[in-house]
């Protein structure tokens, strides 16, 4: 698999040293990630059974992916018993040769696509129009980067980083509108644009939000109408679907839903919400499952969890990394935390590997996953791999130091010559004005820990431990929980 | 080996070695609290205004002929595109006969999509979110939700559900009929996007404004 | 809202504290040699609560820095040699949040082995230490000031502690205390992130500098010095952010009223 053009802007991610993850995101990024997160808080803080919610969301996802194989056969049975066509493709390669396939069979002109990550892993439009069909980005954050030439920094925002007056300018410059930065006009224009390739597509695509086995349904949610419309109008409808969203019964479905919805956009439920029934009378319906490396995330059993992901985007809101660095700085389709422990899977370590480094570990993604993904695990989980597997971390230097560190480490008497000579280490930094490395990386921004002037505390303990004498005995019994609320 | 098997024996490796996982239990985790219709018919009011739809509660079926007539003058002249349904029937009786479309198979995309609105038949209403579900058993059907800039719902009161796990045990059942085609669309107000700067803007691609007449 | 996980209540229920069960005293690398205030303070302070303290003298390290980094077989090693120091102790407790994380945990990922495991369950933060075992809010400190709280984030997420530190905080006469703004964001050290990611790191950690100013606190406190060192050393270099103090909460508990520390 060739990802090298999915790299660009990317160079970090084959640097291992300073510079590595810069701030450089977008102020209303910052601002627009901070307010949604803040916002669920709220809505979250106002339902006493949201961590209900969240653990039944994860149990269905659990044992979706625990039964994939089975799934995927009940799902392609009963939606082509409705009409389907249902497709599969090993890879990204595979994927566009089959979309370009049945356009050319339908003799697609013109193809008109609602919101699909899968369709971004693939390159659709760049393959579509290297095949001279014109594909038609119909959300409204995918059509106003697509306009702009950009990859989306947002899974579920894509134009996060554009202020009104940069679509105003867009608009003006691809389209011939009048300038205006007033957001009810340029979605007015957006709309106008749109609706005509609506009618004249020769094809419609879209993602697939949930697979629903025991029916044969596809289930797909948005807010603009622009899936409704993409699926709808033209003749044919190509469903993409990565292996990962099928889920075992619509019965599974409302819950989640709720959590999706609320985590997504911090809505109880998104405008619409299609349950599509196989093909419609008269139209025809592929669906093309696709796997792209999700295999990979499968036979890693420590990270199978990430397969849960409903691509809410509630992680990259809530991570302080991606509001400062923004969505380009990952590299590859999927930005975030979510991003840091899927796209190793799905591109290789080898290209990937730096990205779970990309965290504090601060956790504020594991605590909004609405699915419960434990992200932090799986981002140590990840760095484990990435320095013991061929990755741009693995690194002979950092082996040997944290090596040393492990000796040193090993027992007391060689910890306490080891502390010493740091110690000794920091007061003679004072009078060195270029500090190398790591240390450079501190000293660049903050102050060194002062050495203190008194010993460490076990040289005080041994002068003065033997000499602590406990007071009176405490309470004997702790007091219970409800006498401390 | 086709990609299809090769994908399917692959995933069915990479968890042989797993013990067999059981089902979750069909969560309980939505409180029912059942409500009479007064209270529910008060909170999908409120849900639905909430997310900017419009909710009208209409004595009879005769007042809601006459709010149509309001709304349509409001809407413009042309035809009102219609899905087929006793409801619908009933609701547009006073219309004259050429003001509706529903569903001929020879009118022009283009002149469609210049429709100034359609109404739908709702088949269930959720009090908790404000919530349309319309069942749509035609491309025809799908695009009288989406494509004109206003949707006019006509639903009974009796239909109305507290919320979607209650409506689950009727709707999931229908939807797992295996002669069902279409789609069913839960419609929770008008079209909407915030994707420029995070401001929410209403009437994106689908409709501007979502109406709902209920009678008894 | 706190995701919980298996290794902190309500998954399980706090260990009854037993009068006069010692309790092993784990003190980190950096608070040993950097801040042994801390653990001098950390020691006085359980002494005055009546509760017999030792300190393992065979304790180097919980091996979370290697362990972050990804290099857990060097990280085995280092457990392995706390576990042998610990594994007497009924009661472990630390003056580090993260620390405390790291064993209680993460140790099972780093080795299975049921008695290092054992051991890790063992570990305790000292505030939640306070509150839950020995069922503590006021210990009659007196620290007239005004003072922020800043949690780290193993603290409050991995172990779920963030009451136990706000309420003894908040129990100290005469401290006037003032609430740190969007207090549950990442202050930007992360261990190695904290020069892996400088960039990044020092971002973040100029929020929080700007939001513990804003909180109009003379002093920020916290059960994680780790934390502070990175904030406060980035503080340190601003002239209109360098008077505010920076202090461990062990150390604002072990304030008394005659103004001098027990």
């Amino acid at each position: 698999m060739s990802h090298d053009r999915s790299l660009e802007g990317a160079e970090f991610l084959t640097q291992q040293t300073k510079g590595l993850y810069e701030p450089a995101g977008s102020k209303s990024l910052a601002e627009s990630a901070e307010r949604s997160t803040r916002h669920n808080q709220e809505i979250v803080a106002g339902i006493p059974h949201w961590q209900a919610w969240r653990e039944a969301a994860h149990r269905i996802k659990a044992y979706s992916i625990a039964n994939l194989d089975k799934l995927l056969v009940e799902f392609e049975r009963n939606i082509a018993a409705r009409g389907a066509t249902v497709l599969y493709a090993r890879d990204a390669e595979e994927a566009n040769r089959l979309v370009i396939g049945i356009a050319r069979e339908h003799g697609v002109r013109s193809v008109v696509k609602s919101k699909s990550m899968v369709s971004e892993e693939m390159e659709l439009n760049h393959k579509l129009e290297a095949a001279g069909i014109r594909p038609i980005e119909t959300d409204l954050g995918e059509y106003l980067v697509q306009l702009a030439g950009q990859r989306p920094v947002h899974i579920v925002t894509p134009a996060l980083h554009l202020s009104a007056e940069d679509v105003g300018k867009l608009f003006a410059e691809k389209l011939g509108e009048p300038f205006t930065a007033e957001h009810r006009a340029l979605t007015d224009a957006a709309r106008r644009h749109l609706r005509e390739e609506y009618l004249n597509a020769g094809m419609g695509m879209s993602g697939v939000n949930f697979g629903i086995a025991d029916t044969g349904t596809l289930c797909i949610v948005e807010n603009e109408g622009n899936a409704g419309l993409s699926t709808a109008t033209p003749p044919v409808h190509v469903a993409l679907m990565g292996i990962e969203k099928v889920i075992p019964s619509i019965r599974d479905l409302p819950q989640l839903l709720n959590v999706l919805a609320r985590s997504g956009t911090g809505q109880k439920l998104t405008t619409y919400t299609h349950l599509i029934h196989g093909a419609t009378p008269g139209k025809k319906l592929y669906v093309i499952v696709l796997d792209n490396g999700r295999s990979n995330v499968l036979e890693d059993r420590a990270a199978r969890m990430a397969l849960y992901c409903i691509r809410c985007g509630a992680c990259l809101n809530a991570c302080p990394v991606y509001r400062r660095v923004g969505g380009w700085a990952y590299g590859w389709v999927y930005p975030g935390p979510i991003g840091s422990v899927l796209t190793p899977h799905l591109v290789g370590l080898d290209k990937a590997g730096t990205l779970p480094f990309a965290s504090s570990l601060c956790g504020a993604c594991g605590e909004v996953c609405p699915v419960k993904i434990d992200i932090p695990h799986q981002l140590v989980h990840l760095r484990h791999r990435a320095v013991n597997e061929a990755s741009p971390m693995r690194s002979l230097r950092q082996r040997m130091t944290w090596q040393a560190w492990s000796l040193a480490m090993g027992g007391p008497v060689r910890y306490r010559m080891t502390m010493a000579l740091v110690r000794l280490g920091v007061r003679l930094l004072k009078y060195v004005p270029w500090h190398p490395l790591e240390i450079g990386a501190w000293t660049r921004g903050r102050e060194l820990p002062e050495v203190p002037e008194r010993p460490p505390f076990r040289t005080w303990w041994r002068a003065h431990g033997a000499g602590l004498k406990p007071s009176s005995p405490t309470r004997s019994t702790p007091i219970t929980r409800d006498e401390q609320s | 080996m086709s990609s299809r098997d090769a994908i399917l024996s692959r995933i069915r490796a990479a968890l042989a070695a797993d013990p067999p996982l059981a089902p979750p239990p069909v969560p309980e985790v939505w409180p029912r609290e059942n409500p009479s219709t007064e209270p529910k018919l008060e909170r999908f009011i409120a849900e639905l205004e909430a997310v900017a739809g419009e909710g009208h509660v209409c004595a009879s079926i005769e007042a809601a002929r006459q709010k149509l007539n309001e709304l349509l003058d409001q809407l413009g002249p042309g035809t009102i595109g219609a899905i087929d349904h006793p409801l619908t029937r009933d609701l547009a009786a006073e219309l004259p006969p050429d003001r509706v479309d529903w569903g001929s198979t020879e009118v022009d995309r283009h002149a469609m999509g210049r429709w100034p609105a359609s109404i739908v038949p709702a088949d269930c209403l959720l009090a908790d979110t404000g919530t349309v579900m319309v069942v749509c058993a035609t491309t025809h059907e799908r695009l009288m939700c989406y494509l004109p800039p206003a949707c006019i719902a006509i639903a009974k009161t009796g239909r109305l559900f507290e919320h979607m796990p209650a409506a689950w045990d009727e709707i999931a059942p229908r939807a797992a009929e295996a002669d069902r085609r279409g789609e069913f669309v839960f419609i929770t107000g008008p079209s909407r996007t915030a994707d420029i700067e995070k401001i929410l803007i209403l009437g994106v691609h689908g409709p501007k404004r979502l109406i709902v007449l209920l009678v008894d | 809202m706190i995701q919980l996980r298996r290794n902190s209540p309500p998954e399980w229920d706090y260990p009854r504290y037993q009068p006069g069960e010692t309790v092993a005293l784990f003190i980190p690398c950096y608070i040993d040699q950097f801040y042994p205030e801390i653990g001098e303070a950390t020691a006085r302070l359980l002494t005055r609560l009546g509760v017999p303290v030792a300190f393992p003298e065979g304790q180097t390290c919980c091996g979370q820095p290697a362990f972050n980094s990804g290099y857990w077989e060097e990280a085995r090693r280092v457990v392995r040699r706390f576990c042998q120091a610990f594994e007497p102790y009924r009661w472990i407790v630390s003056p580090s949040g993260s620390c405390t994380a790291m064993c209680r945990v993460f140790f099972e990922q780093v080795d299975p082995d049921p008695r290092i495991v054992g051991v890790g369950r063992r570990v305790f933060e000292l505030t939640e230490f306070l509150v839950e075992a020995l069922g503590l809010t006021d210990v009659g400190a007196y620290f007239p000031h005004k003072a922020t709280l800043h949690v780290g984030c193993h603290t409050r997420r991995e172990l779920g502690v963030v009451d136990a530190p706000l309420k003894m905080l908040r129990s100290v006469r005469g401290i006037e205390y003032c609430e740190l703004p969007n207090m549950d964001e990442c202050c930007g050290f992360g261990g190695t992130f904290s020069v892996k990611m400088p960039g990044t790191s020092l971002a973040m950690g100029r929020t929080k500098a700007e939001n513990i100013v804003r909180s109009g606190a003379e002093v920020v406190v916290s059960p994680d010095i780790s934390c502070l060192m990175h904030v406060h050393g980035i503080m340190r270099r601003d002239p209109a952010m360098k008077h505010v103090r920076a202090m461990h909460i062990a150390e604002v508990l072990n304030q008394q009223p005659s103004g001098e520390p027990a």
